[in-house]
């Protein structure tokens, strides 16, 4: 069962440098993706740390159906696909599986490579694997505990455009056929408009939210599968572009009028 | 999802934009001998010097006079009874060596705490010179054995202590904050993550602590021994036999060399994860 995301009043701040992030108040009803965009340094990083608890949030709470949140109800991936380099792709898989063992152990590492489609490469090594298969596992990896919570930090960052839409593509069948709340951080918003049932854009530092659309409710252009060349598609790029922008000065932005 | 054909390996290694290694200067038949050459080379000039009586033979024997030394030492069973004590003081202080070296590279890599208590110190002991050692392991253990193999162990404990904390302490964040995201204690990412990624640096101490082993053997049984390698060496200088001396240096060399080599092979097996360039792929 999947439950609400509750972020309330949190705050980052570094040492004695100003806050970095917040405070930030977001819900994530259950299920879904939720794309957070923003600028470097707008806190979307940090803020997906605070929620994976790599990071202690210096003030405020996060909360999943009331309580917090423990690591294995977390999915993490990464930038980078930071694989074991000594383990095979099956046993990178395992890596996540800490409480189970033997066949239910095989069993959940099977299931979750058959959903990134990597089922043949299981005895592989990661220096044998491509850029984009070794996404695909660190995929495999959040995906095999069945979190209640998959976190991607700019999965697709480091890969080739092709493999980047193939990639995509995975991330849209997860995010269609497993039950999790999923958080995309991006600072691409073709990407977050293409696969995000909800875009979130922030602004920092500290990093606030200046749009928060659920885009299924905006406008029939997102319904899946979706058309780049839409006239909602293009109108609402326009939009989250002027969300970003700054004009002037550090506080002032074009978008004030918008919903936040 | 596309098939990977004729292999997943082989469809990403051509993704990575691989391609088979092939040496542009050497076939791979010739590469070995190319190790040999020098020595070949020395052992040459060294019969030619003796044949044309530059030095006397009274200081430095012919290979072939040497040669027959060592024959006759392995028929009389000399030989192999010396390589056997030598070999038995070093396995032993090397196994003792490299488990304490293990368990204080461990703690002092993984804990900073450990590593602010314990390190200042195995540094400054790291310093002192091995001869140093040998009055007080006397006075302590004796002039038998256990004195000769704690001197062994000492000398191979820093190099594995060194490389090993270094390696821990080392071990790319990316990869422990892989391990925390899931949930590992210190000790299960210890156990599962820095261990396992400072295989190499280890191994590497492991191979560098089984030199110094054998120069400190060799300094051990010189010290006062009736049997081993060191012993042919102090006896052939009494006695006044330089080829007895040559060969016991020899032996030293040739069983130094295959015991390295078998690490290194071990070495090889074991870290063959890692996504370094092979000899083959270096083109000569």
């Amino acid at each position: 069962m999947t439950r609400r995301l509750h972020i309330a009043g949190l705050t980052k701040t570094f040492g004695a440098a100003p806050p970095a992030l917040g405070p930030l108040s977001i819900t994530l009803e259950a299920e879904g993706l939720t794309a957070i965009i923003g600028r470097s340094g707008s806190g979307k990083s940090t803020l997906l740390r605070c929620l994976a608890g790599l990071e202690q949030p210096s003030r405020g709470s996060v909360l999943l159906g009331g309580t917090p949140i423990r690591p294995e109800q977390v999915g993490y991936v990464f930038q980078e696909p930071r694989l074991m380099p000594w383990l095979s792709v099956r046993k990178n898989v395992a890596f996540g599986l800490r409480h189970l063992h033997g066949k239910m152990r095989d069993n959940a590492v099977e299931e979750a490579l058959s959903l990134v489609g990597l089922l043949h490469a299981g005895d592989l090594l990661p220096k044998q694997l491509s850029g984009g298969m070794a996404q695909r596992v660190a995929l495999a990896r959040a995906l095999a505990p069945k979190p209640e919570i998959l976190l991607l930090d700019e999965p697709f960052s480091a890969l080739d455009p092709l493999t980047r839409e193939q990639m995509q593509a995975h991330v849209l069948h997860v995010s269609q056929h497993f039950k999790a709340t999923m958080v995309l951080i991006t600072h691409d918003m073709d990407e977050a408009l293409m696969l995000a049932t909800r875009v979130i854009a922030l602004r920092g530092p500290p990093g606030r939210v200046v749009a928060d659309w659920v885009l299924q409710r905006e406008s029939t252009a997102f319904n899946f599968p979706r058309d780049r060349g839409h006239v909602d598609f293009q109108r609402f790029r326009r939009r989250l572009t002027e969300a970003l922008e700054v004009r002037t000065g550090e506080d002032e932005i074009r978008t004030a009028a918008f919903p936040v | 999802m596309a098939e990977l054909t004729p292999s997943a390996a082989e469809f990403a290694a051509e993704e990575r934009g691989e391609v088979p290694a092939a040496s542009v200067l050497l076939p791979n038949a010739w590469r070995w001998p190319l190790g040999v050459i020098l020595p070949a080379i020395c052992v040459l000039s060294w019969q030619l010097v003796a044949v044309l009586g530059w030095v006397g033979a009274d200081l430095l024997p012919s290979p072939l006079t040497v040669a027959q030394t060592i024959i006759v030492m392995a028929r009389d069973g000399s030989l192999w009874s010396d390589i056997g004590a030598t070999a038995q003081r070093l396995a032993l202080g090397f196994l003792f060596g490299a488990a304490a070296a293990t368990f204080a590279g461990a703690l002092t890599g993984a804990s900073a705490c450990c590593r602010r208590l314990l390190d200042p110190m195995l540094q400054g002991l790291r310093n002192v010179p091995s001869l140093a050692w040998v009055p007080l392991f006397i006075i302590w253990f004796g002039i038998y054995d256990a004195s000769k193999i704690l001197l062994i162990a000492v000398g191979v404990f820093f190099p594995v202590y060194l490389n090993l904390m270094n390696g821990i302490a080392g071990v790319d964040r990316k990869l422990i904050e892989v391990g925390r995201v899931h949930g590992y204690s210190r000790l299960a990412l210890l156990l599962r993550v820095q261990l396992p990624a400072s295989l190499p640096a280890y191994l590497t101490g492991l191979r560098g602590g089984l030199g110094l082993g054998w120069m400190f053997v060799a300094s051990a049984e010189m010290m006062g021994a009736s049997t081993g390698l060191g012993f042919i060496l102090t006896n052939g200088e009494e006695v006044g036999r330089p080829d007895q001396v040559i060969a016991a240096i020899v032996a030293f060399a040739l069983l130094g060399k295959a015991t390295d080599w078998g690490l290194a092979q071990g070495a090889r097996r074991l870290t063959n994860w890692q996504d370094t360039i092979t000899l083959e792929q270096r083109r000569i």
